[in-house]
């Protein structure tokens, strides 16, 4: 697989967002959004999130490094990272 | 900015949401009575108690009653202090000597919870570039475990074989790694596909941790749960449990046949910083674990037995459960509503449940975590079925 870029990966994330929460796909979704204030995603719905951008780029990301992250932009450049 | 306070005040509104919706609270559920290991009363009503973990149903075995009276004659109503500071009783080193024979392993240290076994040992043993790597549904205890400590977490989808390896594939060769799996996972009543876990966990140079919490008396021909019923005892490096279950009691372990691992005392910081078990807590688990030893087969038939009336009858009745038989049955509602007119019928029909909410599962909905014993009595389960019957009545008028 080709390295993704950083906006492709961000896209993505927004893709999953609206697929796993109808709420979301209300809302206009950006790299700049934060997933605890804008959109308050749960963690559940972080761990799903999580586990479909680690099948799509074969990542793993540590548990311990989600908690600094808050913006869809820093998700994605955190999934770039876990390769 | 929100108050320091609003943390509070925000969980106390879903509360109170869930006690009006309800008409009373089934997260605090007042039992003014205990009857037997299986009947309550339960604000003002009989219950039969499905939701209890009281898989052998022991809490009542006469002679760990016995043994903990006198324990408490003997020795007094506690240790005040951890064995670090305050000493090891005679009690404490003959329990971990009786644990570690029952595993048939070397070593045994005991803590006063399960939460802190899981807690204590995780955060100890695994320090900064060593990794664990955790099942998704793994509970509170291992995520708490794996936050205190220092290690990298990595999670892999729940019983997910081939992710687990995945991921163990993409560590760094040569570094430490910790695989921790469950026996049976608490809210679902899932097994963990053991032997295929060992086998790719080994071929990977990890350790492998197993958490029989809900195991321990329930799986294995001696009751020495997932492990043994996978015949990979000897592959299995640390074994954790607790006496809160099937021994009846409160309590934790971690058996190992690792020799180091006597020296998790020194840096399992819920081991250090609190006070040890107290001597009616350990005798009554000791006579308990003995008991096990002696009549677990013909407990954990039983518990088998009644497993097979009530996990068919829901699953024939159109509930969601778990993806197999086990005496955890994690019933799936729909909605926290669905959920709370469920749980309220069978409280009006004399059955008591648990209800889990989020965080535990996903937002919005709402499972109803039953769990079978051997001291059910067939009365018993048939109030269980009947109540079930009703509540699915009771749905079905409503929709």
């Amino acid at each position: 697989m080709s390295e993704p870029t950083h906006a492709e990966i961000v896209a993505k994330i927004i893709e999953e967002l609206k697929s796993l929460n109808e709420d979301f796909a209300k809302v206009e979704l950006s790299g700049e959004t934060n997933m605890t204030t804008d959109i308050q995603v749960d963690s559940l719905d972080v761990m799903e999130l999580v586990f479909s951008l680690e099948e799509a780029y074969d990542a793993s990301i540590p548990v311990n490094e989600l908690s600094n992250v808050y913006t869809i932009n820093e998700l994605a450049a955190l999934v770039q990272k876990s390769r | 900015m929100a108050d320091l306070l609003d943390k509070f005040r925000n969980i106390q509104k879903v509360h109170q949401h869930v006690v009006g919706l309800a008409g009373r609270d089934p997260l605090g559920a007042p039992f003014e009575k205990m009857l037997s290991p299986t009947q309550a009363v339960i604000d003002g009503k009989e219950c039969v108690l499905l939701g209890s973990n009281n898989y052998l149903g022991l809490t009542f075995f006469d002679e760990a009653i016995e043994k903990a009276k006198t324990a408490l004659d003997v020795a007094g109503t506690g240790t005040t202090g951890s064995r670090m500071a305050n000493g090891s009783y005679i009690g404490h080193k003959a329990l971990e000597g009786k644990i570690a024979d029952f595993y048939n392993m070397k070593h045994c240290l005991l803590f006063t919870t399960g939460y802190q076994a899981n807690v204590g040992f995780l955060s100890a043993i695994a320090g900064k570039d060593d990794y664990i790597i955790i099942d998704a549904d793994s509970h509170a205890s291992i995520y708490d475990g794996c936050k205190l400590g220092d290690a990298t977490v990595v999670r892999f989808r729940h019983n997910n074989v081939a992710d687990l390896e995945r991921r163990l594939k993409k560590l760094p060769e040569g570094s430490n790694k910790l695989v921790v799996i469950e026996g049976i996972y608490s809210m679902l009543g899932d097994r963990a596909p053991l032997k295929e876990f060992v086998r790719v966990s080994k071929e990977n140079g990890a350790y492998v941790m197993v958490d029989e919490a809900h195991s321990l008396g329930v799986l294995g021909e001696n009751g020495r749960g997932l492990l043994e019923e996978a015949g990979v005892e000897d592959q299995v490096d640390f074994v954790l449990g607790t006496f809160s279950k099937s021994v009846g009691t409160i309590g934790g372990f971690c058996v190992s046949n690792h020799s180091e691992v006597e020296n998790a005392r020194f840096l399992a910081r819920a081991y250090m910083f609190t006070a040890s078990t107290p001597p009616s807590i350990v005798a009554s688990a000791g006579a308990t674990i003995d008991h096990i030893k002696k009549n677990g087969k013909e407990l954990m038939k039983k518990l088998w037995d009644n497993t097979a009336v009530v996990y068919p009858a829901l699953k024939e009745l159109g509930f969601k459960v778990g993806p197999e038989m086990t005496p955890v049955i994690g019933v799936a509602m729909p909605s926290l509503e669905e959920g709370i007119r469920v749980w309220n019928t069978l409280y009006e029909n004399g059955v008591y449940v648990n209800m889990a909410l989020p965080p535990a599962i996903p937002a919005g909905k709402c499972l109803l975590r039953c769990s079978v014993s051997a001291a059910h009595t067939p009365e018993q389960l048939e109030t269980v079925v009947k109540a079930f019957t009703a509540a699915k009545h009771a749905a079905e008028a409503a929709a």
